[in-house]
C-alpha cells in the first residue's frame, strides 16, 4: 500500500528526465530549432504594403510584378552582420530565382554603399524605413526570408542568414515545382 | 613686463584648463535624450495600451513583455498596439490582430486550444490524482482497527496499546512524504511570493520613463547652463574685445555648449589680437577636430602642422598629432609623440591621466613595452620638482608661473595649505590680477590656516579690496578672516556691509545671512 507513493515520485523524476532529453536531443539535432519561431504567414498570401525605393523612388508594391515566378523575400540591412554572411549565398540563388530586397530600418545610403561592397542580388529593393513592413511580415530580425510559390502564398520563412540546408531546400522546390 | 609675460601664462594656464575640458568632451558620448513620443495624450488609452503592452511577448528577447523590453522590435510593437488602438480598436481586436500577424507565441498566456490543453490541465490533473492518492492511503485508524500485518499477540491485550504501537509504523512514511511535499510546496510558494509574483514591481519600460526623463531634463539643463555661460561669455567678449582672455573664455564656453562655429570665430578673433600663437592655433585645430566627430582632418593637420613650426613643445599640437597618427593606424608613432607630450607634461598637469591612457593604448597596439615610471617614482619625482622650485621661487618671488606650477603640483600633492601658500606668493607677483588673490582666498574654505596664514589671507584680502573694491569676494573673505582670527565683530560689521550689497532675495544673500546667524554673539 506504500508501495506507490515510494514508486511514483521517483517514476515521475525519470519521466521528466526523460522529457528533457528527448527534447535537448531534438534541439541538438536540429530537427527542433526554437530560434524559428512559426510564421503565421506559411500558406496565406502576404501582406505587400507600397514601398519606397532606394532612389526615393515612390512608394510601389514589390509583389505585384512577379506573381507567377518563385521569389524569396529577403529582410535585410547594412548594419546587420549576417546580411554580410548570407550575401554569397543570395548572390550564387539570385542566379536561378528572383529575390525582393527589403531594407529593414536603413538609411538608403547606407544599403547603396552596402551593395556596392557585398553585391546586389535583388530585383528590386523596398526601403522600410520605420519598420512597418518588418511588423507587416512579423520579422523579429534581420535578415529573415519567406520564400513564395507562384501562386503568391508563403510556403516557408527563415529567421537568420540564408545557408546551405536552406538553398537545397529552395533548390528542391525550384526543380520540383512545389 | 610682469603684465605682458603675465598675460602669456594666463593663456597657457587656461589652455591647459580647456585642453582637459576638450579631451572629456572626446570622450563623452553625445547627450541622449529620450522623448516620451511613446505615450499617448490621452490617458485612459495609455492605461489600456500599458495593460495590453503587459501581455504581449517582445519576440526578440521572448521572456519579457514587450512592457519591459528595450529592444527596438519591443519599441515598435509598443507603437504599434497605441496606433491600433488610437484606431478604435477594442482590446481584444487590438490582441487579435497581433495574433493572427505573430501567432500565439506573441501572447505571454497562451490560449486554451486543442494544442494547450496538455498545458492548461495538467496542473488539475495532477492536484485530481493527488487527490485520489491521498483518498485511498489516508484513513481514519478508527474505522480499520489494527493492521493484521503488523498485529502482534500482545496488541489484544489494550486497545491503546494496539494504537501506539501501530500508528507511527503506519503513518510514519505518509505523513514525512506529505511533510516534504508540503514543505517543499511552502518553499516554492515562498520564493514564488518574493520573487514571482506578477504584481511585484518590476522595472519595465515605462517605469523607467521616470528615469530617463529625469536623465533628460538633466541633460537639457546641462546644455542649458552651458547655453547662459555661452551668453554670459559673449557679452564679456563683446564688452571687452580687446582682450584675448574674454576671446579664449567664449570658445570654451562655445566648446562646452557644442557650438563649433562660435568657438571657431572666437578662436580666429583672438588670433588676430595675438598673431601668430602656437596655442591658439593648436585649439582651432582641436576645434575643427572635434566638429569632424574627432577626425584630425586634413585642414587640422595643416593648421597643427603650423603650430608647430611655432613652438614644437605645444601639448595640444603634439597631443593632436598622436591623436593623427592614431588615426593614420601608425600606432608605434603615436606612442612616440605621446610619450614626448607626456614627458614634457609638468607633473601637476590633470590631463597627465588621459595622455598616460592612450599612451599604453598605442603602445599595446603598436606592440612596443612601455617604460614609465611607476607611481611611486612620480611622486618622488614631483617631490623633488615641488622642493626645486620652491626653492627657486625664493629668489624670484616675481615669477607667476613659477607660483601657479607650484600651486598646481602642491595640489596634486594634496597639500592645500601649502598650495594656498604658493597661489599667494602668485597673487602677490601680480598684484592687478583679482582672480589669482580669489583663486587663492578661495582655499581658506578648505583649509584650516595657521595664524601666519591668516595675516597672509589678510593681506590678500587687503589687497583684493583695493584692487577691486566692487567685487563682493573681497568683502566676505575679509570677514571670513576677520571671523576665523576671533574678531567676530569686525566679521560681522564687513559681512552686514556686504550683505547689504547684495541681491536680497539671492540664494547666496540667505546663505551670508545663515552665517551671519552662527556667529556668536
Amino acid at each position: 500500500m506504500m508501495r506507490p507513493l515510494f514508486v511514483l515520485p521517483l517514476a515521475g523524476f525519470a519521466l521528466l528526465l526523460l522529457l528533457f532529453a528527448a527534447g535537448l536531443y531534438t534541439q541538438l539535432s536540429g530537427s527542433r530549432q526554437p530560434d524559428q519561431l512559426p510564421s503565421m504567414l506559411v500558406g496565406q498570401l502576404p501582406p505587400d504594403r507600397p514601398l519606397p525605393g532606394l532612389n526615393a523612388e515612390p512608394p510601389r508594391r514589390l509583389l505585384d510584378a512577379s506573381r507567377g515566378d518563385w521569389l524569396l523575400v529577403n529582410f535585410f540591412a547594412s548594419w546587420c552582420a549576417p546580411c554580410r554572411a548570407e550575401a554569397p549565398a543570395l548572390a550564387s540563388l539570385s542566379e536561378k530565382m528572383t529575390i525582393i530586397g527589403i531594407a529593414y530600418k536603413d538609411k538608403p545610403l547606407d544599403t547603396q554603399k552596402f551593395l556596392n561592397q557585398f553585391g546586389n542580388p535583388y530585383r528590386r529593393i523596398g526601403v522600410d524605413l520605420d519598420g512597418k513592413a518588418g511588423l507587416d511580415w512579423a520579422i523579429y530580425g534581420v535578415p529573415e526570408s519567406f520564400l513564395l510559390a507562384p501562386d503568391g502564398r508563403v510556403v516557408l520563412r527563415h529567421a537568420g542568414p540564408v545557408d546551405r540546408a536552406l538553398l537545397e531546400d529552395i533548390e528542391a522546390r525550384l526543380e520540383t515545382g512545389r | 613686463m610682469k603684465r605682458a609675460g603675465f598675460a602669456t601664462v594666463t593663456g597657457l594656464t587656461r589652455g591647459l584648463a580647456v585642453l582637459l575640458f576638450s579631451l572629456m568632451l572626446w570622450q563623452a558620448a553625445p547627450l541622449q535624450a529620450l522623448s516620451p513620443e511613446e505615450i499617448l495624450s490621452d490617458p485612459q488609452l495609455e492605461e489600456r495600451a500599458r495593460a495590453l503592452s503587459k501581455e504581449l511577448r517582445c519576440l526578440v528577447c521572448q521572456n519579457q513583455s514587450i512592457d519591459d523590453s528595450d529592444a527596438p522590435l519591443a519599441h515598435d510593437l509598443r507603437l504599434e498596439v497605441r496606433q491600433l488602438l488610437g484606431d478604435g480598436l477594442s482590446d481584444g481586436e487590438v490582441l487579435d490582430r497581433l495574433q493572427q500577424r505573430y501567432g500565439d507565441y506573441i501572447l505571454l498566456s497562451p490560449p486554451l486550444r486543442p494544442a494547450t490543453y496538455a498545458l492548461w490541465l495538467a496542473p488539475l490533473v495532477i492536484l485530481l490524482l493527488a487527490g485520489l492518492l491521498a483518498r485511498y492511503n489516508w484513513r481514519p485508524p478508527d474505522k480499520t482497527g489494527p493492521n493484521p500485518q503488523r498485529a502482534d499477540p500482545d496488541a489484544a491485550r489494550s486497545d491503546l496499546g494496539a494504537q501506539t504501537t501501530g500508528r507511527p509504523a503506519r503513518f510514519g512514511a505518509p505523513l514525512l512524504f506529505s511533510l516534504m511535499l508540503a514543505g517543499g510546496l511552502g518553499l516554492a510558494g515562498l520564493i514564488y511570493a518574493t520573487l514571482g509574483r506578477p504584481d511585484l514591481p518590476d522595472s519595465p519600460f515605462a517605469a523607467r520613463q521616470a528615469e530617463r526623463e529625469q536623465a533628460a531634463i538633466e541633460a537639457r539643463q546641462m546644455q542649458a547652463n552651458f547655453g547662459a555661460q555661452l551668453e554670459q561669455a559673449e557679452a564679456a567678449a563683446k564688452a571687452n574685445p580687446q582682450a584675448v582672455t574674454s576671446w579664449l573664455d567664449l570658445a570654451m564656453a562655445a566648446a562646452a555648449a557644442g557650438k563649433a562655429d562660435i568657438e571657431m570665430d572666437a578662436l580666429a578673433k583672438a588670433l588676430q589680437l595675438t598673431g601668430p600663437n602656437a596655442a591658439i592655433l593648436a585649439m582651432q585645430a582641436e576645434a575643427l577636430s572635434r566638429a569632424a566627430d574627432g577626425q584630425i582632418t586634413a585642414p587640422a593637420r595643416q593648421i597643427i602642422a603650423r603650430a608647430l613650426k611655432l613652438d614644437p613643445d605645444e601639448p595640444r599640437a603634439l597631443f593632436l598629432t598622436g591623436m593623427a597618427a592614431w588615426q593614420d593606424e601608425d600606432f608605434a608613432k603615436a606612442a612616440e609623440i605621446w610619450q614626448q607630450v607626456l614627458q614634457a607634461a609638468p607633473p601637476g598637469a590633470p590631463w597627465r591621466g588621459r595622455v598616460r591612457e592612450n599612451l599604453q593604448m598605442a603602445a599595446d597596439r603598436a606592440g612596443i613595452a612601455l617604460d614609465l615610471p611607476d607611481a611611486a617614482e612620480q611622486a618622488e619625482m614631483i617631490e623633488q620638482m615641488v622642493a626645486g622650485l620652491a626653492e627657486r621661487l625664493r629668489d624670484t618671488p616675481e615669477d607667476t608661473e613659477g607660483w601657479l606650477r607650484l600651486a598646481r603640483s602642491l595640489e596634486v600633492l594634496e597639500r592645500p595649505e601649502q598650495a594656498f601658500e604658493a597661489l599667494a606668493g602668485a597673487a602677490k607677483s601680480a598684484p592687478g590680477e583679482t582672480g589669482l588673490a580669489i583663486m587663492a582666498l578661495e582655499k581658506l574654505l578648505i583649509i584650516t590656516p595657521d595664524p601666519d596664514q591668516l595675516v597672509l589671507a589678510g593681506q590678500l584680502a587687503d589687497q583684493l579690496l583695493t584692487q577691486a573694491p566692487d567685487r563682493l569676494e573681497g568683502l566676505f573673505f575679509k570677514g571670513h578672516i576677520l571671523r576665523l582670527s576671533g574678531e567676530t565683530q569686525a566679521a560681522r560689521q564687513i559681512w552686514q556691509k556686504l550683505l547689504a550689497r547684495m541681491p536680497a532675495d539671492g540664494q547666496a544673500a540667505r546663505l551670508l545671512q545663515a552665517e551671519l546667524a552662527k556667529l556668536p554673539e
